[in-house]
């Protein structure tokens, strides 16, 4: 670090960048030990594997800049940093994000959110080994494995978009073992399905981490997209990264229709089917018909790969029988904390007690109650 | 059902700008970070306002979901919803981003480097005349609406005080549209290249804006902002070709402005900082740097944009010879300290005169004359900036008392 600008070196304007990027990578490794103890855990080695394997290559880079000429490595750093650019990107939200927790402006919400992800993949064979911090929409990064949630919104109902985000993270770490080498099939899919138009790989994964969440969660996912997130005026607009919320919507449904062998969902599916007819009538962007190709397609492909490698993560909707006593204390206010229960249970039944809701005050009551239950689990789970 | 929908939609998206426009100072709990009442409530102002105005339009929207005798057709009511969360988009990612940046800076991540920024550019003001300042904050890659906002960067993970001058361009954007001659200088230059060109008026005032700022910056730091930003910064491998011409009219400006500033050592510097930019432009593009004049799509002569400057701001916020004589001085003594391996770089003794740009210059001049000077450079000058800040802080003036001089009369 001592050598700088010289004059007369045809190349110190290329060493200096490489000693600021050295230096850069020092400083942004030192600030992640400022996410506190708990959270840091869950992300440490990765970033430390990440941050090393870029000194690396920017130490040979600093060591060829005597050797090789300026031509040949102006491209490679040009590289390098934009690699860095993401690395430093994501340590800055998780950094900032830890902070944010830490003082309580998320209100406890990320940590509420992380329960119910380490709740779903605690019967998954991989390991998120994460953490939520808040940003201005859902989001997943893959470098970090950072999920965003969306600021300021700290509703309850929103709480199992989460889940699809996380679909994001387990589809592309599903492994198999082919002829000796380790195959990732989620990639396969995908790389098959963009063929013929360069959208469908984005579109592909967006069905997948749909088709998960309604796998993992049940019928709140569906219910939280209809009521709560998917736009009836863009009902019918397909975007360069997802495709159009009827869509979405008819393959959400068919998936828990698939998913529901004992009729436990029907009333769950009723309203959500109801409540998206009635917003796209009303916006004139109505479609009645289920997922056309290729999304009906996709919808088997995803749900089969689930099958096959998360057997036990699947959410049982049997957990929804017999609850109308703790429904209708829900809608009450009176639930205790003898209600307790997983919270992947709970936000399935805070949606169905809401569907029976008479007025905005029981969906209010309906969503402090359900909360207060779920973060009892919280210290349970982290 | 449908019609309580979009209710829920609508009471959800006023529970969540009330909280946009409620955020205050106590909710963040800032113990450690100086954040003057006014430059918060400059940074929130928008927000605030924002957030009323997107607040009203939802109280008419429910007004015409349920409350009036003729009542929104549900498409149109959906519609009204869907743009109105669309604008809000903005004020959230607005908010998160003060909020994150504030705490980051309250628990002293930044090895306090946000401070020096912060005492960079409220020096910076002062020399315009400018009472309210900006308050800077971590980011990477930038962030949105910073000029408008009273919010500057810094960028994550540059915590030395190298790349410090930068944030002085921020502020620039700030200083150009608060002066309204130069805010007017600049719209018409837009307009200008816009009958020139026929490109989109509005990148092109977004870029004479970026290059006005450059200048800024230059005019009011002198060659530590070049320094910083042509040796560390500016990208010019960029792939897009576009982004490539921007940086050569960005650097071109910034030449420009230094050539301007004085003759002397300061031209000594400006050649060799040249040297370094044109040689390496060279071997990596095979571009040759004089063959033309890259501001001349622009229609911007940084002379006149330097005389522009010297017309409309105070006498004081120039960089200046004397200035310049103040950084080879300490500049200079640092080298020789550093080539003597009898002596260790110190501090120099500071009067209250001195200014932080005076301690970063001195620091690139050390550093572009002595290879040596990188780390332990960068430790001394912050010890000096340090310095400087506490002698300013006692021997600053009372809250509310004007700066002497006025703004030169129009011509």
């Amino acid at each position: 670090m001592s050598r700088t600008i010289s004059p007369d070196c045809s190349s110190a304007l290329l060493r200096s960048r490489v000693d600021a990027l050295i230096q850069q990578i020092d400083a942004a490794q030192e600030s992640t030990l400022a996410i506190g103890a708990a959270l840091r855990e869950r992300v440490e080695i990765r970033l430390a594997t990440e941050f090393n394997l870029h000194r690396i290559e920017v130490q040979k880079l600093s060591e060829a800049v005597d050797a090789t000429a300026a031509t040949q490595l102006w491209p490679r750093l040009h590289r390098l940093q934009a690699e860095l650019d993401e690395v430093f990107e994501e340590a800055l939200a998780l950094v900032e994000g830890a902070a944010v927790r830490d003082a309580g402006l998320d209100d406890g919400y990320c940590r509420l959110a992380d329960a119910l992800l380490d709740e779903i993949t605690r019967q998954a064979p991989v390991r998120w080994e994460s953490f939520t911090v808040l940003g201005t929409a859902e989001s997943y990064t893959r470098f970090s494995r950072v999920i965003r949630v969306r600021f300021p919104s700290k509703s309850f109902w929103e709480l199992p978009v989460v889940a699809h985000e996380h679909g994001h993270f387990v589809g592309p770490a599903l492994t198999i073992v082919q002829g000796g080498r380790t195959v990732h099939p989620l990639e396969d899919l995908a790389a098959r399905a963009q063929e013929g138009d360069s959208r469908h790989w984005a579109w592909f994964h967006e069905i997948f981490a749909d088709v998960y969440a309604c796998y993992v969660l049940g019928p709140a996912y569906g219910l939280t997209c209809v009521f709560e997130r998917f736009d009836p005026v863009a009902a019918q607009l397909d975007r360069p990264t997802h495709p159009a919320a009827n869509t979405r919507v008819a393959v959400i449904d068919a998936t828990l229709k698939a998913l529901d062998e004992h009729g436990d969902y029907d009333l769950a599916l009723a309203a959500m089917r109801q409540a998206w007819q009635d917003g796209t009538t009303a916006a004139g962007t109505a479609a009645d018909r289920g997922p056309e190709e290729p999304f009906a397609s996709w919808r088997e492909q995803s749900l089969d790969l689930l099958r096959a490698h998360l057997p036990t993560a699947r959410y049982d909707g049997e957990h929804l029988v017999g609850t109308g006593g703790l429904r209708k204390r829900l809608r009450d206010g009176t639930a205790g904390a003898d209600d307790a229960r997983p919270i992947p249970d709970l936000v399935n039944l805070a949606w169905l007690a809401r569907i029976g809701a008479a007025d905005e005050p029981a969906r209010g009551r309906i969503a402090i109650g359900a909360r207060s239950l779920a973060e009892q689990r919280v210290p349970e789970v982290l | 059902m449908p019609w309580s929908m979009l209710q829920g939609r609508v009471e959800a998206l006023r529970l969540n700008l009330e909280r946009a426009r409620d955020l205050s100072v106590r909710e963040l709990a800032l113990d450690h970070v100086p954040l003057e009442e006014g430059v918060w409530d400059a940074a929130f102002d928008a927000i605030r306002s924002d957030s009323v105005s997107r607040l009203w339009e939802l109280e008419q929207l429910s007004t015409g979901i349920d409350r009036s005798p003729h009542p929104l057709h549900q498409r149109v009511a959906w519609q009204k919803l869907a743009a109105i969360q669309e604008q809000s988009e903005d004020i959230f990612r607005e908010c998160l981003e003060l909020m994150g940046g504030l705490t980051f800076r309250e628990r002293d991540l930044d090895n306090q480097i946000c401070t020096f920024a912060d005492e960079l550019i409220n020096e910076c003001a002062r020399s315009v005349g400018r009472m309210l300042t900006t308050i800077a904050i971590p980011a990477h890659n930038g962030g949105r609406h910073a000029g408008a906002r009273h919010i500057a960067h810094v960028q994550f993970p540059e915590w030395d005080v190298w790349t410090l001058p930068l944030v002085t361009f921020e502020y620039g954007q700030v200083a150009i549209t608060d002066r309204p001659e130069i805010d007017a200088f600049a719209r018409k230059s837009a307009i200008d290249v816009h009958h020139g060109l026929g490109a989109d008026q509005d990148v092109i005032e977004e870029r004479i804006r970026a290059l006005l700022s450059d200048a800024f910056a230059t005019y009011t730091l002198g060659p530590a902002y070049a320094c910083a930003l042509m040796l560390l910064r500016l990208d010019f491998v960029a792939p897009d070709p576009d982004c490539r011409e921007f940086v050569a009219q960005r650097v071109a400006m910034v030449r420009g402005i230094l050539a301007r500033i004085a003759d002397g050592d300061v031209a000594d510097l400006h050649d060799k900082l040249g040297k370094h930019w044109d040689q390496a432009l060279h071997l990596v593009l095979g571009t040759d740097p004089g063959a033309a004049d890259p501001l001349e799509r622009l229609a911007l002569d940084p002379a006149t944009v330097f005389d522009t400057f010297n017309w409309f701001f105070l006498p004081q916020a120039a960089y200046a010879v004397d200035d310049w004589d103040t950084a080879v001085q300490w500049g200079s003594r640092w080298c020789k300290e550093l080539r003597d391996p009898k002596l260790s770089p110190a501090v120099p003794a500071v009067a209250p005169i001195n200014r932080l740009r005076d301690a970063l210059n001195a620091s690139w001049y050390a550093r572009i004359h002595e290879p040596a000077w990188v780390t332990e450079g960068a430790d001394v000058t912050r010890e000096l900036c340090q310095q400087i800040i506490d002698i300013r802080g006692r021997t600053r003036r009372p809250p509310g008392v004007e700066l002497p001089g006025a703004i030169r009369p129009d011509p």
